[in-house]
Parts: structure tokens; sequence; C-alpha cells
């Protein structure tokens, strides 16, 4: 009646388990790639100014800083605070990411869906 | 023989159930990860499959799911338990149908993919994809644990059918 005859280890046994683990490491792989962010938050002094998305270009100053989106990546492109850290980060696109000038206390930040606290 | 499946259907699901249940109230074995469980109620539900077939099994698995869930405070959990037992359920009876693994391993394939999908879950509950990084620590936990489970169902059966050659001899 039945076709399976049971036993305590077979050869197979080495192959499914290699590829049970690829299967494991493939998931938490993919869960953990980056992903792209859907708008650009900036804050003035802590308080949020404005919320630009990135899917299409636009842009945000005040008389230290220029932030502009183009191309759905977000960077500074003109500050007149003296070290220009923030102009050096680059553009940002990935969820989470931020890019912080100090002299002139604006934060820009990447949020997205998806982007939700962890309650354990 | 209809007869004979039901009533050995019946006792391997109160098995379960019991084994289920002795499960909820013990201490989680590691406190950091509370959802690493060895599950020993599937052990019950592998010796369905082997001597009742996929259907008898499956029905097992669910009313298990269901019911531990709801008796043991945390209705909630049955999604989670009912998402890892389907799919570890499935892979276990693929694999026993394909038939050219050991107890053991099949039993472990079920463990891991028992974990793989509660974190899917988690995954779509919550939206964060970081959790998975837990799954690093519970599909080597689930694989240990069906190792486990997968030795214990291997001696039973071996046990029970020489019993049941005994009997009809």
């Amino acid at each position: 009646m039945r076709s399976y005859k049971p036993t305590l280890f077979r050869i197979w046994d080495v192959v499914l388990i290699v590829l049970l683990l690829v299967l494991v490491g493939l998931t938490v792989y993919f869960a953990l790639a980056p992903s792209a962010g859907e708008s650009a938050e900036i804050y003035l002094r802590g308080e949020k100014v404005a919320t630009l998305p990135l899917h299409k270009n636009g842009e945000w100053s005040n008389e230290h800083i220029k932030v502009v989106v183009s191309d759905g990546k977000v960077s500074v492109t003109e500050t007149d605070c003296p070290d220009k850290l923030c102009q050096k980060s680059g553009a940002i696109d990935q969820k989470g990411a931020s890019i912080v000038c100090l002299p002139n206390q604006v934060v820009v930040k990447i949020t997205g869906k998806g982007e939700v606290e962890v309650i354990v | 023989m209809k007869s004979k499946d039901l009533a050995r259907a019946a006792i391997l699901l109160a098995v379960a159930l019991i084994l289920g249940f002795l499960e909820s109230l013990l201490p989680p074995i590691f406190p950091m990860l509370p959802y690493a469980r060895i599950g020993l109620g599937n052990a019950a539900v592998l010796l369905a499959l082997l001597w009742l077939g996929a259907p008898y099994a499956a029905v097992i698995l669910v009313v298990k799911c269901v019911v531990i869930g709801l008796f043991s405070g945390a209705p909630t959990m049955i999604l989670y338990s009912l998402a890892g037992g389907i799919l570890s359920f499935g892979g276990m009876a693929i694999l026993l149908r394909i038939g050219a693994n050991g107890v053991p391993a099949i039993s472990a394939a079920g463990g891991i993919l028992h974990n793989v999908g509660q974190i899917l879950v988690a995954m779509a509950i919550t939206g964060v994809g970081g959790i998975a990084v837990l799954l690093v620590y519970l599909s080597l936990f689930g694989a240990l644990a069906g190792v486990l489970i997968g030795v214990i169902v291997y001696f039973v059966d071996r046990a029970t059918s020489r019993a049941a050659k005994g009997a009809s001899e």
C-alpha cells in the first residue's frame, strides 16, 4: 500500500539540506536588499518643512541651501556652509538614507512605504 | 479499512494536540528567540503523512494549528502557525512522494520551511524586511529540531510496524 520506505539517512539528504540552505540564503538576501524610497522629507531645525516625491523632479531651497530631486535621487546642490559635507554626500535614493547639513540645521531623509517601527 | 484509518487519524490528532499543548506550557528554549520551538506536535503530523497519506495529515495539521492557537490564548498565532505549517507540510508531502530522502532530512526540510513561512507572514504583516535576519538562526534551529523529530518518527514507525506485523501474523 505504501511506497515510501522510511530510512534514517539517504545520500540525497545532503543535496536536500544544501538546497534548503541556499533557499534560506536567497530569501534573506532578497528581503534585506535595499529598496528605493518614495519621497524625501526635509527638516529645518527639527521641523518638517517640505516633502518632495522622488518620482518627479523638484527642489526646495532657502537662503543657505538648495535640495534638488532629479532622476529619482535627491542631493544637496548648493550650500553656503564652510565644509560642504552635505554636498559631498552625493545623491541618495535608498529608504532610510539621509543627508545632514549641521551648519544650516537641515536634514534630508528618504522615507517610503513599509518603513514601520518594529514592535517586539 | 476506512474506519481503521479514521481511528488512527483521531489518535494522531489527539497526540498532536497534547504534544502541542505541553510544548506551549514550557518556557522558550532560547529567551531571545521566543518563537523557536521544537514543534513536537509535528511528529504526529509527519506520522500521519507516513501512515495515512496527505489528506488525513492535512486535516490534522489544520485542526492542530487552529485549536492550539485558540486554546493557548494567542489567536493571532494561528496565522503564523498555519502559514508555517502549510509550507512545511507541502514540502514534506512532496519529498515523501519523491521518496529519495530519509525521514530526518524530510523532517528537517519541514522545520526549515516552517520558519520560512512564519517569517514571510511576519514580513507581510509588519512590512519590515529586516526580520528576515532572524531566519538565519531560526532555520538552523528548525533544521536541528526537524532532525530530532524525524529520528523520533523513524523509530516510532519502526516499532509500530513491527508490532503491527506481530499482531497480524
